[in-house]
């Protein structure tokens, strides 16, 4: 009886863990590498109007495919690029910033919002022009 | 005898006319001090997202939190729980273009002020009800010049964009925005707070009144203080704050003591004030935009000034942060009527927002690492 009774509490244990992950919506997450980036001029040195190319790279972190809606930047002197179709769970996608020197040296900093079919919805990329302390993760 | 009798008259006439003199009005400093300290607690709220960077502002029993870079509204309860999240960038009715200022009216809809200062006007539900551009009466074939105080066309949107946030809007009459108003050198290269700069302390308004349907700058009232002529040109001061309550408009400028209040005719009434403790008065001037530029951080973060007003609604009330120097500590006065009641150390960024309960909240700790409020009961 005893033995009856513990596999039948086992039981509805596991019943209600899954009924528990059953309620858990199924949604896309988005898990960027980094959201800062600054311009090492360390590595190479930038002048005029050079190009300045950012690429911040993201994870599906969630279970269902993870759609970018939109990527707009906070000044017309930086175009965003990003991956338009789908991306499935686990797989990756790459939000690109374009700019030049010339005018990053003037703003010192863009950013862009992301907006994505996630719960967060919407995210802020940066970049910045470095300042010799500043290291990219 | 007669003629010089005449003469007299005419040169008293002439020089009545010509007068740039302020009009002498009751100025009032009054301290009763009732406590020296306020018990701060701090509420951290946490939206699914957050940019870090936007405003707190109250209406009815809820907190809202208004991202300008996402462009969302997140509302939070008194505990700090996350209750429900509004807007985001689009042009769908329940999404917005984009906004830089915002405030609940009496009705608790909403009014914004975009990056052109353009106004939109949401319903409590936030749904978009409509949108409109500011009208300045600005004609593009006029060079405006020394003698064109007087005129709206002139005038801009007086945005200083500093550290502790002044981002209030306000109204009088239920339907008539007021606004902080400044000449851009851009605009008048004759009348600015860099060139001609004592000309422009005597004869710039101050505030503009704006009718929240047609968007039109109706009217542009208003003195600079006397004050400024002491320091000459500071242009990184050129700025104020105003709040209103019934029919007045509360009126503090960035280095002044004083707290002017207009009434319904948009004539100054009275004034009002005692200077904060310890503030850095030595104010670093700049005679050129350029000049200005280099020295705008040091200039907001190291020296004393007044940077907001607040009336409360429900009680003679009213708030008035600023900055001491550089350090952290900033402080509050409050006013009772007139009187000054306490001069209290607060942090840096100390708007008061409004009162729920026996609470007044503040605006607060916006950063990327923080978000959330100040909340205090008077003593």
């Amino acid at each position: 009886m005893k033995y009856v009774l513990s596999f039948f509490f086992m039981a509805l244990l596991l019943l209600n863990a899954k009924l528990l992950l059953a309620q858990q919506p199924a949604i896309a997450g988005l898990r960027f590498d980094y959201k800062k980036y600054y311009l090492d001029q360390r590595k190479k040195k930038y002048t005029g109007t050079d190009t300045i190319e950012v690429v911040y790279r993201f994870t599906n972190s969630g279970t269902q495919p993870l759609l970018i809606e939109s990527v707009s930047s906070s000044c017309s002197c930086s175009v965003p690029d990003y991956t338009k179709a789908p991306v499935k769970p686990n797989e990756t996608g790459y939000i690109k910033l374009t700019t030049t020197y010339d005018k990053l040296s003037l703003i010192k900093k863009v950013h862009a919002v992301v907006i994505a079919n996630t719960k967060e919805k919407y995210y802020k990329l940066e970049l910045f022009l470095s300042g010799k302390d500043n290291v990219n993760p | 005898m007669k003629y010089f009798l005449h003469c007299l008259f005419i040169t008293f006439l002439l020089a009545s006319c010509t007068s740039e003199e302020a009009p002498v009005t009751e100025k009032i400093v009054l301290r009763n001090i009732q406590f020296h300290e306020l018990n701060i607690d701090t509420l951290l709220v946490e939206p699914p997202a957050r940019s870090g960077s936007g405003f707190f502002r109250l209406s009815g029993n809820n907190l809202y939190f208004f991202d300008d870079i996402f462009l969302t509204v997140s509302v939070f309860d008194t505990a700090g729980n996350f209750v429900q999240r509004y807007l985001g960038k689009g042009h769908r009715p329940d999404e917005i273009e984009d906004f830089l200022f915002a405030n609940f009216l009496a009705d608790s809809s909403l009014v914004f002020l975009g990056k052109s200062y353009n106004i939109s006007r949401y319903d409590q539900q936030f749904t978009a009800q409509y949108q409109v551009d500011m009208d300045w009466n600005r004609k593009a074939n006029i060079q405006y010049g020394l003698s064109d105080g007087d005129k709206t066309g002139t005038y801009g949107y007086n945005y200083y964009n500093g550290f502790y946030d002044n981002r209030w809007l306000s109204v009088i009459h239920q339907n008539k925005l007021i606004i902080p108003i400044w000449i851009s050198p851009g605009v008048n290269s004759r009348l600015n707070a860099f060139r001609n700069y004592e000309a422009y302390y005597e004869r710039a308004k101050t505030v503009g009144v704006v009718d929240l349907r047609s968007g039109k700058v109706e009217k542009i009232f208003g003195r600079r203080s006397p004050a400024y002529k002491k320091y000459g040109a500071i242009p990184n001061y050129d700025f104020l704050t105003l709040d209103s309550r019934l029919d007045s408009i509360y009126v503090s400028q960035a280095i002044d003591s004083m707290i002017q209040v207009y009434g319904p005719d948009y004539e100054l009434a009275y004034e009002f004030g005692v200077a904060g403790q310890n503030m850095n008065t030595s104010y670093p001037t700049a005679a050129t935009p350029m000049e200005s530029e280099k020295i705008w951080i040091k200039a907001f973060t190291d020296y004393g000034y007044y940077y907001n007003v607040y009336c409360d609604r429900t009680s003679a009330m009213i708030f008035r942060p600023y900055t001491k120097d550089e350090s952290n500590i900033g402080g509050l006065q409050i006013y009772e009527h007139a009187a000054l009641i306490a001069d209290v150390a607060v942090p840096k960024r100390f708007n008061i927002i409004g009162k729920i309960g026996e609470y007044y909240y503040a605006d607060g700790l916006v950063n990327e690492d923080q978000l959330g409020l100040y909340r205090f009961k008077l003593p």
